[in-house]
């Protein structure tokens, strides 16, 4: 009988680890509510917690964000982003505190991935969460106009094709095709995209209490795509490493915009990051080092780094070529038949 | 001048070709003709640079953009298409002309429409 109590109890308490293993023990937080963030302008912050009831002990995390993946119709205006990986690192998680921002350069639904490492060996579970980014409400608006005009345009001179015989509708019709000339021409421009490769003069900077910041990118022209890993160490004047807290900061240079930052903590004082550059245009890196040690100053180093851009593969050109074509064949074949239809009213 | 003598060369050659050859031939004399009709005779003066290290090379006054599209609406006007290939011909224009503006990956052009292609969400960018 006493066995069996004992029994019975060590059962129970192996089921409630067990529950509490599989409950996820990381809390996901996002400061913005994600419905009204407009991907390639809006920043999104998360932060990862641990409550502090849990005593799971995690020394690390890996940590991974994935871009969506394709759509079957549509392509996003940067395909070549379409189900790659943002971000894939390993941070110190000792705070029990994790966060980032940054801006989701297209929409759809991002999947971010944290694998705990705890302190004893061994790993825990898996834990992911989804989170939905809606297309910009004025570039869907921009396409509806697009869209109308086209249609307007194939539509109308279908119509005048359709309807009339002789020289009057071969007048309209080129008259139609010059209208849509004009309308696409006072586009604004925008700067020539040029080679621009890694500039290696601020690589390296130090401080006036000899601490030396250094900083190396593991590609000299990063694709879009595919991460590059970002790996700095802080040395103080003997060349020791020096426990510090490194602030990341990823600036788009053709917007001046800031896509990415983070913090990340390190006993050790050194950090690697593996993140993609989404755009393929000109990025500015700054890393800024505090040093754990309140009485040694922070130090800063930056440089600037051309991404590489990718031209669009040929199936996303294909699907929204194809889209467009269809709409406009669609909207010929409307008008052509009401101007036929007209016609053959009028002969009647 | 020029025409008159392409027009002579044209009816030499006529005179050498099997039915098949002829009705082809008649069909391309009559656009020939067509397009000889929409064309106004051009007071053009040719005006040769002195004498030097380019008098080999003759100047041509550039017709405006507004002439040249008169021309063309006159061209076209004089030609005879069914409403198929009317059809064709303006959905060829319309696919051409939205390549250009949206898939094209020449820098020049690419780099003018760039912010365009951002704005209309659906159109693949780098």
């Amino acid at each position: 009988m006493r066995s069996l109590a004992i029994f019975l109890i060590t059962l129970t308490s192996l089921l409630g680890a067990s529950i509490s293993f599989s409950a996820p023990i990381i809390s996901f937080h996002s400061e913005q509510d994600l419905t009204n963030v407009r991907p390639r302008h809006d920043k999104v912050s998360i932060s990862l917690d641990l409550p502090k009831s849990n005593k799971a002990g995690i020394k690390s995390l890996r940590v991974k964000l994935l871009a969506p993946p394709s759509q079957i119709f549509f392509s996003t205006d940067f395909p070549a982003v379409e189900g790659s990986t943002l971000f894939d690192s390993v941070i110190s998680f000792e705070e029990g505190s994790f966060k980032f921002s940054f801006v989701p350069p297209i929409r759809g639904e991002y999947r971010l991935e944290v694998i705990p490492v705890p302190v004893n060996q061994g790993s825990l579970q898996k834990e992911e969460w989804r989170f939905k980014i809606q297309e910009d409400p004025s570039r869907v608006t921009n396409l509806g106009f697009f869209l109308l005009i086209l249609g307007l345009v194939c539509g109308l001179s279908a119509y005048v094709i359709g309807a009339a015989e002789g020289k009057k509708a071969n007048l309209l019709a080129q008259a139609s095709v010059l209208v849509f000339l004009i309308l696409a021409s006072p586009l604004i421009a925008h700067e020539q995209h040029s080679p621009h490769k890694i500039s290696k003069e601020n690589m390296q900077a130090e401080g006036s209490d000899g601490l030396k910041l250094d900083l190396r990118l593991s590609s000299e022209q990063p694709r879009v795509g595919e991460t590059a890993e970002l790996r700095g160490t802080l040395l103080d004047a003997n060349n020791q490493l020096i426990p510090a807290r490194f602030h990341l900061t990823f600036m788009q240079m053709e917007h001046d915009l800031e896509v990415f930052s983070t913090d990340l903590l390190s006993s050790e004082g050194q950090f690697s990051w593996n993140g993609q550059f989404v755009d393929g245009s000109p990025h500015r890196v700054e890393v800024e080092a505090f040093p754990t040690n309140e009485k040694l100053k922070p130090i800063k180093a930056s440089f600037e780094v051309g991404v590489q851009a990718v031209p669009p593969p040929l199936a996303a050109t294909g699907k929204s070529f194809s889209s467009l074509m269809l709409f406009a064949a669609l909207a010929m074949l409307s008008g052509f038949f009401l101007g036929h239809y007209k016609q053959s009213r009028i002969k009647v | 001048m020029v025409r008159a003598l392409a027009l002579q060369a044209k009816g030499r050659e006529f005179e050498s070709l099997n039915p098949h050859q002829i009705f082809s031939q008649k069909k391309s004399l009559h656009y020939l003709s067509a397009i000889n009709k929409s064309f106004k005779p051009l007071n053009v003066e040719y005006q040769s640079s002195p004498i030097g290290a380019n008098s080999h090379k003759v100047e041509m006054p550039v017709p405006s953009v507004l002439t040249q599209a008169k021309r063309h609406v006159r061209i076209t006007r004089n030609l005879k298409l069914s409403a198929t290939r009317k059809l064709f011909i303006m959905l060829s224009i319309v696919g051409l002309v939205l390549y250009t503006m949206f898939f094209s990956t020449m820098p020049a052009v690419h780099d003018y429409f760039h912010e365009l292609r951002h704005g209309l969400m659906m159109i693949p960018c780098h």
